[in-house]
């Protein structure tokens, strides 16, 4: 290039820059700046998408609701694409999780590629109760009914029977029992803004009007890497609540895929105490926990688990205990 | 972000020819910058900062891209995306073919460092700036530009004048 040319006058690109001009022109901005203006909010809470076992980030407030303020009113302003329809329900079903109410949920979770549980057997039957960032999950198998569950805190406890059970700390949780904590562990709120923000959404537009609408939903190209691999929500046609969410998840190894399923059974108040162990086994009653009797833990989980057991409670340094 | 957007996914597109992967491309840059917002003067430096950071973006994915497929090798020169052997000649393709659709052809067959440096230059750049924002040096950005019109020229000329490119 001569120092003296001036480039503008080159009528190649002129050509180009009044096609690049005419390209700008013609690009909506408005479903792509909504995406950014939610993952910026969602982005708060990355280390929970890309590592679930993290700590929950904190919620940067002031960019946060500008994102939800300026996403609503670019929904009003721009007409709506399928994806930003569907963003838009996804978005509506995330606020139905505001209100102060626990939801219960049948759950099934099966490596990829295995049929799903003969809905005919009566003997197995899984629920999941959350609310916030607490939840339990109520086991029937036969005559045996057992519970567990996790704090707001990240304690896990586990209802060993009518009158006994364990709590097992945050630093005393093993690789297999913080991986079982994080599979039941159901924020739909968070995870549904965290979809507005790192998936691509689709669904069928043939579906009926009066049916169920089932959004898919994609990790897109720079969340790749996050432990979700895709998600499917079905939301009810009028009140867009979620009725079932299918989540295919990368494996506790990496490797694998597994699939998870939450439907819906019912919403109701939340009941606080049974989010905790005293409130699932009755007076009077026995708790294990790290300063009492630590190692009845150990003993009851071999029990159940076996040689799992070892992956669900940490070794630790031989502790004297307390006496009952 | 109104004023920004559509340059800068005009510009990733135009990097990456696939609208798609553009808009992810597009969105994760948006991101960053948005995290790091204290670190810069958004309001005097954000596009520039933008358009530095989806051109490192594009040129990582088309690297990643071209190891995976393997489908050219070579420098700077080589096209990065494969070339329509069954392209006719000049003066019977612009025969019922948008100026847009001939441009978009012509871009297409340059490296995407190439793309990069005649977009910048197209907005108004200058060469040290497109040099600053493509992570090169002036002399590697002019000589970019150089080829790239080189090439733009020998496509476009006959249909934007009707005369060989090298009378332009």
């Amino acid at each position: 290039m001569k120092p003296s040319e001036n480039l503008h006058d080159d009528p190649v690109l002129r050509a180009v820059g009044e096609h690049i001009a005419r390209t700008e022109r013609h690009i909506d901005p408005g479903s792509l700046s909504g995406r950014i203006l939610a993952n910026s909010k969602a982005t708060h809470r990355s280390d929970w998408f890309l590592n679930p076992g993290g700590r929950m980030a904190r919620w940067g407030l002031g960019l946060g609701m500008a994102g939800i303020a300026a996403t609503i009113l670019l929904a009003f302003l721009l007409a709506p694409s399928a994806e930003a329809r569907s963003e838009s329900a996804i978005r509506e079903a995330a606020e139905h999780f505001r209100l102060p109410l626990e939801r219960c949920y049948l759950a099934e979770v099966r490596p990829e590629g295995e049929a799903p549980a003969d809905d005919t057997l009566p003997t197995r039957s899984m629920k999941v109760v959350a609310a916030d960032n607490q939840f339990r999950v109520e086991l029937t198998r036969g005559i045996i009914r057992w519970s567990w569950g996790r704090e707001s805190d990240g304690t896990v406890w586990i209802a060993s029977g009518p009158h006994r059970g364990l709590r097992i700390g945050t630093d005393e949780q093993g690789p297999g029992l913080s991986w079982m904590a994080e599979l039941y562990s159901l924020r739909p709120e968070t995870l549904l803004t965290q979809m507005l923000g790192n998936c691509r959404l689709r669904e069928d537009p043939r579906q009926a009007a009066n049916h169920p609408r089932v959004i898919h939903a994609e990790p897109r190209l720079m969340a790749r890497h996050a432990w979700l691999r895709s998600a499917d929500v079905e939301l009810d046609a009028e009140t867009k609540a979620v009725r079932k969410l299918t989540l295919r998840r990368t494996g506790r190894r990496g490797d694998g895929i597994v699939v998870v399923s939450f439907t819906l059974i019912e919403s109701r108040p939340v009941e606080h105490a049974k989010f905790r162990l005293e409130g699932n086994i009755s007076e009077p009653f026995q708790i294990f926990d790290k300063d009492h009797h630590p190692d009845r833990r150990r003993e009851i989980l071999s029990r159940w688990l076996g040689p799992q057991a070892e992956h669900w409670l940490k070794s630790s340094p031989a502790k004297h205990s307390r006496g009952d | 972000m109104r004023e920004t957007l559509p340059r800068a996914l005009a510009y990733a597109r135009a990097l990456l020819r696939d609208p798609v992967t553009a808009e992810d491309v597009v969105q994760d840059c948006y991101c960053r910058l948005i995290e790091r917002k204290d670190r810069y003067d958004l309001p005097r430096d954000g596009l520039k900062i933008l358009i530095r950071s989806v051109t490192n973006a594009c040129i990582d994915h088309k690297s990643r891209e071209k190891m995976l497929l393997s489908l050219h090798s070579g420098n700077e020169e080589t096209r990065t995306d494969p070339a329509d052997e069954a392209t006719p000649d000049p003066h019977q393709a612009v025969v019922g073919r948008e100026l847009g659709e001939q441009i978009e052809k012509a871009m297409a067959g340059l490296s995407v460092g190439q793309r990069a440096a005649v977009h910048l230059t197209c907005l108004g750049y200058t060469l040290p700036e497109v040099a600053e924002m493509t992570g090169v040096t002036r002399v590697n950005a002019g000589v970019l530009l150089h080829r790239a019109r080189k090439a733009l020229r020998k496509e476009l000329g006959p249909y934007l004048l009707g005369v060989d490119h090298e009378t332009i």
